[in-house]
């Protein structure tokens, strides 16, 4: 596969997040989208690509909000792909910019919470969700995340209080980032293992909590960015896999074996070198199968390896083998804005290669990896992507 | 009052919590329909590709292996074994919220032997009586349908070792789950 060479990422934007709110989701994407030009101290004008990542936009897409905004690309995309749709948006964005198919595209993920409108959602999902699981309880992805997580236990010998390390950690780098929605809050091992039942295993730290917001970026060539004076990142590698294992009966690995060995020889790096991890962690246990299909760990061992790693995004844990993961908390702890959730990983590699993280940096850091799974349907996830992001030039 | 507070008033009383009844969801894609419709009065019949000879859930326009659409509906065994189970203790639907708060609610996933996944409500009572207490992967089981309350067919998983050839005896189990009744609330509208 080609090499992502000269394509540069920049501008990472955060913006809104909200438990619920009465604006809808074009509110979300125009106000990213115009933090994230302004953020790179373009104009609306500058704009030649655009992509958006939405579950709420209705019957409105990225061609009907062109109108809306009044911009006239000659690229536009849109990713519906949940938790993958930033590194999927990232890989299409790149190859567009590699062959000039547009110059400075915009990547924005954006979502609302009205009141009710969860429901709604995960009563729609999908054709599989609507016939064969949505009226089995209602319980929406909490259901399959429950057997996924109840066979895991099962399986590999997996305790609560290893699924409670990636919760407290995150909850700790949340502490440190702003825009959190649960950051405020403290989290320990009690409040953990005595919160309110939601599902089998899963109880309420958990579960994501649904919530509006926007995340967006910016892509174009390494030249312009440099030309622009802005500090950008750049793509080691990047790969994604959908539907895999279709033979599984239960979901306990993703797409990312499949590639993994690819996707670290292109970066010519290794698991051991990644200065920083961020999964889609929607669920403890789709963090702990990102870190094992990743290398980090062997298959079944990720519960160990969690009780043995300090996550936190300063190393300021007890133990000794560190590994900053989720920096900014995830979005167990910052909220899961739709599908913007799938920018939230990438956008926190943005910010802390870029040294734009403001109160949670990861001192030195020079490489990290993302890493995004998508769209729960019906009995599992089927969209699974990652890349791996550096610093320029070294 | 203007139309606003008509709609917020009409809003405020039309909420699934305040209503009488709350039913399990009704809402079904055509295909949806149409499986709900062929298993009525029946134990179970699924999709069947006729080139492929093989089952296919939840049901689809085109059988998934040769992309034919030569699909007829068939009679299953409905025989398989429990992938993972759980039990859930919120939901987003009113129906299942009400029957929460008497108790929670099992479902599983289940590996059919004529091929598909299915999720099915799980009838735990069986297997207590039969004092199998850890229904887990691989505990054996029969996946029957049977319609419920909205009308809609769903599927059902019990131990393998009761009778359900019969509708009265499908029916007794699914109004011993309480799948047959709607959630009724006090002085609800």
């Amino acid at each position: 596969m080609k090499s992502y060479d000269g394509v540069a990422l920049l501008s990472p934007v955060s913006f809104g997040y909200s438990r619920q709110s009465s604006h809808s989701a074009a509110w979300f994407i125009g106000r990213t989208f115009q933090s994230v030009i302004h953020g790179a101290g373009l104009k609306k004008e500058d704009i030649d690509g655009f992509a958006v990542t939405s579950f709420s936009l209705g019957s409105d897409s990225s061609i009907t909000l062109t109108q809306q905004f009044q911009i006239t690309p000659r690229w536009i995309e849109q990713f519906p792909y949940g938790g993958a749709s930033g590194i999927i948006a990232l890989r299409r964005a790149a190859r567009a910019i590699q062959c000039g198919d547009a110059d400075i595209i915009a990547c924005i993920g954006g979502d609302a919470a009205a009141h009710r409108s969860f429901e709604h959602q995960a009563s729609i999902f999908s054709g599989f969700t609507i016939d064969a699981s949505f009226p089995y309880g209602a319980g929406g992805p909490n259901t399959a995340f429950s057997l996924i997580t109840q066979n895991y236990m099962e399986k590999y010998g997996t305790s609560r209080e290893d699924f409670a390390r990636i919760s407290l950690d995150q909850r700790y780098n949340a502490n440190h980032y702003p825009a959190a929605l649960l950051g405020h809050k403290t989290l320990s091992l009690d409040e953990y293992m005595n919160a309110r039942q939601i599902a089998g295993p899963l109880h309420l730290f958990d579960c994501v909590m649904p919530c509006a917001g926007g995340e967006g970026f910016l892509m174009m060539s390494e030249d312009r960015a440099r030309h622009l004076k802005q500090p950008y990142c750049v793509i080691r590698s990047a790969q994604e896999l959908h539907n895999a294992h279709p033979s599984d009966e239960i979901q306990f690995r993703g797409g990312w074996t499949e590639f993994v060995n690819e996707l670290y020889a292109a970066a010519q790096t290794g698991p051991d070198e990644i200065d920083l991890v961020q999964t889609y962690d929607d669920y403890p246990v789709i963090s702990m199968l990102q870190l094992e299909d990743l290398g980090f760990c062997k298959k079944g061992e990720a519960g160990k390896f969690v009780q043995e790693t300090d996550m936190r995004f300063d190393g300021s844990g007890a133990l000794n083998k560190k590994l900053p993961h989720n920096t900014n908390g995830g979005q167990l702890s910052v909220g899961q804005a739709g599908a913007a959730g799938g920018y939230l990983g990438l956008n926190e590699t943005l910010r802390q290669l870029t040294d734009t993280a403001v109160n949670n940096s990861v001192p030195k850091a020079k490489i990290g990896l993302i890493s995004g799974f998508g769209m729960i349907n019906y009995d599992r996830g089927l969209c699974s992507a990652a890349a791996i992001l550096a610093r320029p030039n070294i | 009052m203007t139309t606003n507070d008509i709609m917020k008033s009409r809003l405020k009383y039309n909420r699934p919590s305040l209503r009488a009844r709350a039913r399990p969801p009704k809402n079904r894609t055509p295909l949806g329909e149409a499986f709900s419709a062929a298993n009525m009065g029946t134990s179970l019949q699924l999709q069947c590709c006729v080139d492929c000879r093989r089952f296919q859930y939840p049901s689809q326009e085109v059988c998934q292996v040769c992309l034919n659409d030569n699909l007829v509906w068939r009679a299953a065994a409905g025989e398989g074994h429990i992938i993972s189970q759980t039990t859930l203790y919120n939901s987003l639907w009113e129906f299942f919220k009400r029957r929460i708060k008497q108790k929670p609610w099992p479902i599983a996933t289940v590996s059919l032997d004529e091929g598909p996944i299915v999720f099915a409500h799980l009838d735990v009572e069986e297997f207590d009586k039969a004092k199998i207490l850890d229904v887990s992967e691989s505990t054996q089981v029969k996946v029957f349908s049977h319609y419920d309350c909205s009308m809609r067919s769903i599927l059902i998983a019990t131990s393998k070792d009761i009778f359900t050839d019969t509708k009265e005896a499908r029916r007794k189990i699914v109004t011993r789950m309480s799948l047959s009744e709607p959630a009724f609330r006090d002085g609800g509208i």
